[in-house]
């Protein structure tokens, strides 16, 4: 078994201000399925290699996501 | 990686080749005369080896240089100069070629004409006698001479005999100035900056530029570009004004190759960069991109497409005679007079004429035993039809050069000389002209920054043309949407997507709101500078990050001590997860799990469905994709089952059975079972398997379908119910089995 805490990297990950906007998010059926993991109330997991994807449609979506590049 | 297009000059610059090795590739001869330079008669005495080495050696040497550079003839220093004045150390041959002949100087070889068969003819003539000298070195790192049957792409220097160089000045064309009116047709420099915005601004917008097997580029693409543009010829007047700005930026390097990706990519950072450059330097900088334009060209007149290809993206006599008429007009004898494009043409001809043309070229052959007076009459009626001929074809193409690209450009101001018949279009340099195209350095007089728009308080910006610097106006066009041209203004709105996109670009929100505050006639209208801000918040209320990394930990309390140790730096996540920012140096990591470009191999599935997770490489998605097709068996935390009503309930969510086979079979590390896979097929609808089954009186188990029949056949779950196997769709019962066996066989084709 492992010694210290796993690192996960190349993540996607939503991040919203609100709770509600998260759950605004996944019940979206344009954007519900490109979110495969949630973390926290506030924090989600995008599907791998999707991020452009999902900015795309959060804009469509009338939202103005800000992207941050690691 | 290889180019499938030719380098712009700025891009050649990268790619300068050895001096020392290409001169190694010459010839012991050709070297020696080199050497001359160097070490005078003493050469004759050298072998190869030895010359190199005097070449070599005198070129690192600067007092060496200055006394070679100062024994030049004018017309070897003229050519280093022309080299010199792009700022660079290369230049494209044909480049070289018309703009050595403008400076109308003597030269070995330049009367000589070898007859049809001559591969050098005069056309080059200029540039071999300078390659003949070992100052300037064949890109390609030939030592053969340029002859038309292959050109080769460029020349450059060394930067240290560039240094020992001053440009020499052209002596004025033999032209007359004309009467012209007090005012013409002109483009103002943010007439040009504008359309150069909106290009950059719709390639940074769509997606790079794919490359055909030919290098041009793809006409889906340009049509995708042209689209939001909206330049129609007329507007602009200037044939495929697309191609034209598409190649300029090109050889200004702000477009370039992505030879991995074969297509043409937009370098934002020099093109925001160039962009806010004063407009004398940008016009400069555009003249010169001009000069070395590729794959476009101003007219095709019916004669020239038997020798040329304009969409061809190779350095061309078109090249030859852009450097040509731009080093024309930096010689005109009053730089601030009218003069008529024929006239322009005509002394262009007495200049280069005889040596550089876009058709055929018709040399002159001295017959036999001629008198001088002979002789010289029928010189003279050879120039004549040489003459006539140019007219015809290069004249119409100057004067297409002149009222198209350049004026676009706002390097001249046309207009109309004379009445009726005798009409004539007549030009002259603008301001920007002079400064760009001149020889004598100048610059245009500072402009103090001065407030140059208006924010309406219905989110409009009016843009006040003459006093908007390429900086002030560069930053209106990046935080909003332009709308329209006329006169002396540009009409802009604030939109919610305009401002997004500039804070997506990397402008902060507050520098936004200042900046446009600063640069406004009037305070910013308080609702406008509100919307502003909360436009801004709205980014802030949901964040994607790309590449984030995760750590997670056996515990909340294990988490919170390790930041409050400032061991690890992020943010809190949940119960027990922390976004990285950073970890100290020394910080144990239990395991990595890496998600891109595949997800960890972290599943062990069986035959009868049942998943186990290996929790040594579990990752934070596993859970919730097996959820989707599979039930957790309770009390294992590690462990999941697949089953017919799972798969059914994930169909009637949308998931198709090829989806959950290949879900699994990516995550399992190993290859699933074909028995799992067929029954997951047959729960997920997807085929009928295994077909009609009928165990007669002799236990006999028959399967209608092949793939099916090959999966029981492998099955480990099957083999004790199974005798044998009596050909490709029928297997022998265990006797005392059979009924467990069909019922085994039944639950894969339910449904």
């Amino acid at each position: 078994m492992s010694v210290g805490p796993v690192l996960h990297t190349h993540l996607t990950l939503v991040e919203v201000a609100e709770p509600e906007t998260l759950a605004e998010i996944r019940a979206d059926r344009r954007l519900g399925p490109l979110i495969v993991a949630q973390l926290s109330e506030r924090v989600a997991i995008a599907a791998p290699g999707c991020a452009k994807d999902l900015v795309q449609r959060l804009i469509k979506a009338g939202h103005t996501p800000k992207l941050i590049e690691r | 990686m290889r180019l499938l297009r030719t380098p712009s000059p700025v891009v050649l610059e990268g790619m300068l080749p050895n001096p020392a090795t290409c001169l190694a590739r010459l010839n012991a001869d050709r070297l020696k005369k080199i050497a001359r330079l160097w070490v005078g008669k003493d050469a004759n005495k050298l072998n190869k080896e030895g010359a190199l080495r005097a070449v070599t050696h005198g070129l690192g040497d600067p007092r060496a240089i200055r006394a070679v550079v100062a024994g030049l003839s004018d017309f070897e220093r003229t050519g280093l100069g022309l080299i010199k004045a792009r700022g660079g150390h290369a230049v494209y041959t044909e480049e070289l070629v018309g703009e050595l002949l403008m400076f109308d100087l003597p030269f070995a070889g330049k009367e000589h004409y070898g007859g049809y068969h001559d591969g050098v003819g005069t056309h080059f003539g200029s540039v071999n006698a300078l390659l003949d000298t070992g100052l300037i070195i064949r890109i390609d790192g030939s030592g053969e001479r340029i002859t038309r049957y292959e050109p080769g792409l460029g020349v450059y220097s060394d930067a240290k005999v560039l240094a020992a160089v001053d440009p020499l000045v052209p002596k004025p064309l033999a032209i007359e100035p004309r009467p012209g009116p007090p005012a013409g047709s002109v483009r103002r420099p943010t007439e040009v900056l504008l359309e150069c915005l909106a290009l950059a601004r719709v390639l940074s917008a769509v997606p790079p530029i794919p490359l055909t097997a030919r290098g041009l580029r793809s006409k889906s693409a340009l049509a995708r570009i042209g689209k939001p543009l909206g330049w129609k010829e007329h507007a602009v007047s200037l044939r495929n004004a697309l191609g034209f700005y598409l190649s300029l930026f090109e050889a200004a390097g702000l477009l370039r190759e992505v030879p991995e990706e074969r297509c043409l990519a937009l370098d934002r950072a020099h093109a925001e960069a160039l962009l806010a450059e004063p407009y004398p330097e940008q016009t400069r900088r555009w003249a010169r991109a001009y000069r070395a334009l590729l794959g476009w060209c101003e007219a095709m007149p019916l004669a020239i497409h038997f020798y040329a290809d304009p969409d061809d993206p190779e350095p061309s006599t078109f090249n030859a005679l852009r450097a040509a008429l731009l080093l024309g007009l930096g010689a005109l004898p009053e730089t601030g007079a009218w003069y008529r494009v024929e006239d322009l043409s005509d002394a262009i001809f007495d200049r280069i004429g005889p040596h550089v043309g876009l058709g055929y070229r018709r040399h002159f052959h001295a017959p036999h035993g001629a008198t001088p007076s002979k002789l010289a009459a029928l010189r003279g009626e050879w120039l004549a039809a040489e003459r006539g001929s140019w007219r015809e074809l290069e004249g119409l193409w100057i004067a297409s050069a002149v009222a198209g690209p350049l004026h676009h450009l706002g390097l001249v101001e046309l207009a109309a000389s004379g009445q009726g018949k005798g009409t004539s279009e007549v030009f002259r340099l603008t301001e920007m002209g002079r400064i760009a195209l001149g020889f004598h350095r100048s610059e245009a007089k500072p402009v103090e920054p001065r407030p140059a728009w208006v924010v309406q308080p219905n989110f409009d910006i009016v843009l006040y043309l003459e006093d908007a610097a390429p900086a002030a106006l560069a930053f209106i066009d990046r935080i909003a949407e332009h709308r329209q041209l006329g006169g002396d203004t540009a009409l802009y709105r604030l939109t919610r997507e305009a401002i997004y996109r500039a804070l997506e670009s990397g402008l902060a929100a507050e520098a936004l709101i200042r900046r446009l505050g600063e640069g406004s006639r009037h305070p910013l209208p308080e609702a406008v500078a509100h919307t502003l801000g909360d436009w801004a918040a709205r980014r802030e209320r949901i964040s994607v990050h790309r590449n984030a990394r995760i750590l997670e930990f056996a515990s909340g309390a294990v988490r919170d001590a390790a930041l409050q140790a400032a061991k690890v730096k992020g943010t809190a996540v949940g119960e027990r997860y922390v976004l990285v920012q950073s970890v100290a140096r020394g910080f144990q990591i239990g395991a990595v799990l890496c998600y891109e470009p595949a997800l960890p191999k972290c599943l062990c599935v069986a035959e009868d469905g049942e998943i186990r997770i290996d929790p040594t490489t579990r990752d934070l998605l596993i859970t919730s994709e097996l959820a989707a097709f599979s039930d957790p068996i309770s009390g294992d935390e590690y462990g999941w089952r697949m089953s017919g009503a799972s798969v059914r309930r994930a169909a009637a969510r949308g998931w198709s059975a090829t989806e959950v086979v290949s879900r699994l079979g990516g995550r399992a590390k190993h290859r699933l079972p074909p028995l799992l896979e067929c029954a997951v097929r047959a729960w997920g609808g997807a085929r009928t398997a295994p077909g009609p089954i009928a165990l007669p009186t002799v236990p006999i188990l028959q399967v209608g379908d092949r793939q099916a029949a090959e999966a029981i056949a492998q099955s480990a779950l099957l083999r004790p119910y199974l005798a044998g196997r009596l050909g490709p769709h029928a297997f022998l019962s265990a006797q005392d089995r059979r009924a467990r066996s069909t019922r085994s066989s039944r639950s894969l084709a339910s449904r």
